[in-house]
């Protein structure tokens, strides 16, 4: 982050979480590793813990969301 | 920390609650919002929140689909939502998460379009 041609890369659990709202039916891969450490989200395993429950229903967006959210802060922090 | 078993929870939750899918229906109203980078920037996004949240508190979730749509080519009216119904469509424009729960209160619930929030022409 401290380099000049290493832009911000953003609010990245609000990217994900519209991605899946609107394409429940992708199957998405999100590898995000740092010198802490790796977050490995990968919505099929998601999609197999709710069964028949859309991965759009509205409370399970929400724990999308916080998921990726504490996850990130653990290995990174601050801004990505 | 959040965990797996917590999903298994809200799956537990949605098997008391019928879920049905508006495929079928004739009558089924299609919420579109604008979400491409001009939406977003224009804050497109808080806007498509309170539409999920606000159409599955009012419990809509079978007759009301939100989904997402690219650039409409009004840019300068973003945030735009369209609602779609018997193949009819009302363009609302700049919009706010506010201005979302009146939408949702006359429009999707009385049937009856917001003037006041649709563009104006001439």
């Amino acid at each position: 982050m401290d380099h000049l041609d290493r832009a911000p890369i953003g609010d990245m659990s609000s990217t994900l979480v519209s991605l899946i709202q609107a394409n429940d039916k992708i199957r998405f891969i999100y590898r995000h590793s740092t010198d802490k450490g790796e977050f490995l989200l990968d919505t099929d395993e998601l999609a197999a813990q709710l069964e028949d429950v859309p991965l759009s229903e509205p409370a399970v967006l929400n724990w999308i969301g916080e998921y990726i959210k504490e996850n990130l802060e653990d290995i990174q922090g601050g801004i990505i | 920390m959040k965990s797996l078993a917590e999903l298994q929870a809200i799956k537990a939750k949605m098997q008391n609650k019928v879920n049905l899918r508006t495929s079928d229906d004739v009558n089924a109203v299609r919420v579109v919002v604008g979400m491409a980078t001009c939406g977003i920037a224009a804050g497109a996004r808080p806007v498509l929140n309170a539409f999920v949240e606000g159409v599955n508190e009012a419990g809509l979730n079978d007759k009301v689909a939100v989904s997402q749509t690219g650039c409409i080519g009004l840019c300068q009216y973003e945030p735009i939502v369209e609602v779609h119904q018997n193949g009819e469509k009302v363009t609302y424009v700049h919009m706010t998460a506010e201005k979302v729960a009146t939408v949702i209160e006359k429009h999707l619930k009385g049937g009856k379009v917001v003037a006041e929030f649709t563009a104006q022409n001439g």
